[in-house]
């Protein structure tokens, strides 16, 4: 009899967990088309309060990606996420990642470039990618300076693409640390850099090829100031 | 933004307020000026089966009715939506079970929620231009014309990789639809020597299934199951497997293990009621013909099967009046359809006769044979069969035989129709009428069959042509008249020139042939000719009638 009931409680947990989340991502959803009416407005009648919506849009972004994270990592580890890899062209994820990210960079005054082949294309799961992506480019603007770079190339061991900002670059515990994220008791897991770093491995994870899985890594960059978030994608 | 300003239609199905609002206005600010929006799937199949539209963005989770899915596969496979219109679906999660399965139930693009304006220009002028670079095959598969299709798929030289590898698993795909098993397994191993991909092994393991390679494709498609469970077309195939060996208990069990992951699909809840009849197992085959009712109630994939299966499930269990209370529900919801409608309107007359009710029994029947004459082409020698078994027991003997000479009058050289028919004869105690009845269609259909054959050997083409259709108008079902007339039609047409008539029914039959059997290869062979002989500008003026 109890173990029926702890059964029963397990599912309900679960499917509770997942209606939540969605019905949270409903409206997330909806507070950003609000916020995005908002600041469009603002923008053209120039009055204040654009940096107020651009925060705004910064943060409700940031809690939705994150419930993204949760999601997929939920659905990873119950064994139902269908991988979906197709081939796709870099140059155009590339776009459409920085894309997601346009009116927030406007607001804020961020310059971006791309430096990537047109010509190039590669095998991945797009979807996945683009919640690496998001969480890659949403904390190169936190920290940045003025700008950011996305890089992409191809080489025998893969598709290395790069997010590059010029702030200060990564505090030098992290960079010491990223080998250790994996491992729970290094508390890295914690904090958020930790989830994002957790999730980015899990979906290169996914990604493998011939045996080789994707890997990420984060570095200062050597000529000039900023961090250099960058992963192979075999 | 050029791109999108032309005058194209936009369809937006959202059940949110917020939603659709939120999508006009993103559609407006591009310059869009035609854009309809829709709250439900059943709204929105009504607006699709009435008008065109050249992009079509809709939810995935549309509330109580239909979702997005349904909407899709059902638009396709009513033709309301050609190839050429692109098909946009949102979803609230970054993965669902629809990216397993074929292209043909795929849209042309997902777009994970939540999406700003800058975001959808950019997916939307990506998939405009990709949909442009594949018109001549939307075009091919609108016409229904496999192989100009698979021809078209084989040109993959100088485009980028994302085209290249959709063109070789649409390629695949419609090689293995007509049978063209070794130009698939060709193409599903060139692409596994690139990339793992779970379709391509998936390919490779129908196909060794086809080949009767039984054990190495259970293998596969066990892996395949294990890797990713929602991969539910995978669970389809083990199936059949499962039952081509007779194990029918797995079978059972599996299949329903796939309708526990994804309840909405009828013909796979029809398909686990006809095997847990077969397995002894009344309940389950009770729960599962009452899910696909159920589901089915707004979906184009219902069919009286599952109305008479479950009507006679409650026969035999003695529940009379929920069996009546059934079968008039089945005959409203098949008004229009009247292969199935025959079978509820012969469930009802039995229903009736074993009560012991005899009053109105004679408008019943002649529904049913004004039925059968109305919609020949539809009909198939199953329904006329099960009809005619059905007529026996009412008493009906004469309007069951007339059933049986359209049958026989389709199938007039098959033996395996003539034997079951001779069967159902016996079984009703007929047995003074088989040969009578047999030899009358049979007489008929071979007398035409050799005064063709002259005409034809005499080159009166024309002459047997308007004989074979002719005869093709009261037996539109008979296949070896069909191929006849579409050889005849071929041969005159590559000495005379294209006659927009004879190609229209040629192609037309030799389609409605291969539907019936993907593995006709005589009309496939058939097909090849004819696309041989036709040149393009007649294609494309046929699309446009179309």
């Amino acid at each position: 009899m109890d173990k029926i009931k702890d059964d029963r409680d397990g599912i309900d947990l679960k499917s509770a967990f997942a209606m939540v989340s969605h019905d949270i991502k409903n409206s997330l959803g909806i507070l950003l088309k609000f916020i995005g009416t908002i600041s469009e407005s603002s923008e053209m009648e120039g009055c204040a309060g654009i940096q107020q919506c651009a925060d705004m849009e910064y943060e409700v972004r940031r809690i939705n990606n994150n419930l993204v994270k949760l999601l997929t990592l939920f659905k990873v580890e119950e064994g139902v996420y269908l991988l979906n890899v197709d081939a796709h062209s870099v140059k155009d994820f590339l776009d459409e990642a920085l894309l997601e990210h346009a009116v927030i960079m406007r607001q804020k005054g961020i310059e971006y470039d791309i430096e990537c082949d047109h010509d190039l294309y590669w095998y991945f799961d797009r979807n996945l990618m683009m919640g690496v992506m998001g969480n890659a480019i949403s904390n190169a603007l936190r920290y940045t300076g003025d700008s950011i770079r996305l890089t992409a190339e191809a080489s025998p061991h893969g598709l290395t693409i790069g997010v590059e900002d010029n702030g200060e670059g990564f505090p030098s515990n992290i960079l010491a640390q990223q080998n250790g994220f994996m491992n729970p008791e290094s508390g890295f897991i914690t904090n958020n850099t930790g989830l994002g770093l957790f999730f980015t491995q899990t979906v290169l994870d996914l990604h493998q090829h011939d045996g080789v899985r994707g890997r990420v890594e984060l570095a200062n960059r050597a000529d000039a100031d900023g961090g250099v978030f960058s992963i192979l994608l075999p | 933004m050029e791109e999108l300003r032309q005058n194209l239609n936009y369809l937006i199905i959202d059940d949110f307020d917020q939603m659709r609002v939120s999508f006009k206005g993103m559609l407006t600010s591009y310059g869009a000026t035609d854009v309809t929006t829709c709250a439900s799937g059943e709204k929105a199949l009504k607006l699709l089966a009435n008008n065109s539209y050249d992009v079509v963005i809709c939810d995935y989770n549309l509330g109580d009715g239909k979702d997005g899915q349904q909407v899709l596969e059902e638009a396709r496979y009513l033709g309301y939506l050609g190839h050429a219109a692109t098909f946009f679906m949102i979803t609230a999660e970054s993965n669902m079970p629809m990216v397993m399965s074929a292209l043909e139930h795929q849209p042309d693009d997902y777009m994970v929620k939540p999406i700003n304006r800058e975001v959808l220009h950019h997916r939307l002028t990506v998939a405009l231009n990709r949909k442009r670079q594949l018109k001549a095959i939307d075009d091919a598969l609108i016409r229904d014309d496999k192989l100009s299709a698979i021809d078209l798929c084989r040109d993959r030289c100088g485009k980028d990789l994302k085209q290249r590898l959709y063109l070789a698993k649409l390629q695949a795909e419609l090689c293995l639809d007509i049978k063209r098993v070794d130009e698939a397994e060709k193409i599903y191993q060139e692409i596994l020597a690139i990339r793992n991909f779970p379709w391509a092994r998936f390919g490779l393991s129908k196909i060794d299934f086809l080949k009767d390679n039984h054990d190495r494709a259970e293998v596969e498609f066990r892996t395949l199951i294990e890797q990713n469970h929602l991969y539910l077309e995978v669970y389809d195939w083990l199936v059949r497997l499962l039952e081509k060996r007779g194990d029918t208990e797995e079978a059972q069990h599996l299949l329903q293990e796939a309708v526990d992951l994804s309840p909405k699909a009828v013909v796979r809840q029809r398909k686990l009621g006809q095997l847990a009849e077969r397995n002894g197992d009344a309940v389950r085959a009770e729960r599962a013909y009452q899910a696909a009712i159920r589901w089915g109630r707004n979906s184009c994939f219902a069919s009286a099967q599952e109305y008479r299966y479950l009507a006679n499930i409650y026969q035999n269990t003695g529940r009379r009046p929920k069996m009546v209370k059934l079968l008039s529900e089945g005959r409203k919801r098949f008004s229009h359809q009247p292969a199935d409608r025959i079978q509820m309107l012969c469930g009802q007359a039995l229903a009736q006769h074993h009560q012991g009710v005899m009053t109105g029994l004679e408008i019943y029947l002649d529904e049913i044979v004004r039925l059968v004459d109305e919609h020949k082409r539809d009909v198939t020698a199953h329904h006329l069969l099960d009809a005619a078994d059905d007529l026996f027991q009412l008493s009906k003997s004469d309007e069951a035989q007339e059933l049986l000479k359209v049958l026989l009058g389709n199938h007039h050289d098959d033996e395996r129709w003539i034997d079951r028919v001779r069967q159902l004869m016996l079984q009703h105690g007929r047995d003074h009428h088989i040969e009578e009845l047999v030899s009358i269609a049979r007489t008929e259909l071979q007398q035409i069959h050799v005064k063709c054959t002259e005409l034809l050997r005499s080159d009166r083409l024309k002459q047997a042509i308007t004989l074979l259709n002719d005869t093709i108008e009261r037996y539109p079902r008979n296949r070896t008249l069909m191929l006849m007339a579409a050889g005849a039609m071929i041969n005159y047409m590559r000495d005379n020139g294209i006659d927009p008539g004879y190609h229209f029914r040629c192609r037309f039959s030799l389609n409605r042939l291969l539907e019936r059997d993907h593995q006709d290869s005589d009309a496939g062979r058939f097909l090849d000719m004819l696309n041989k002989i036709t040149p393009v500008s007649v294609e494309e003026g046929f699309s446009g009638q179309n």
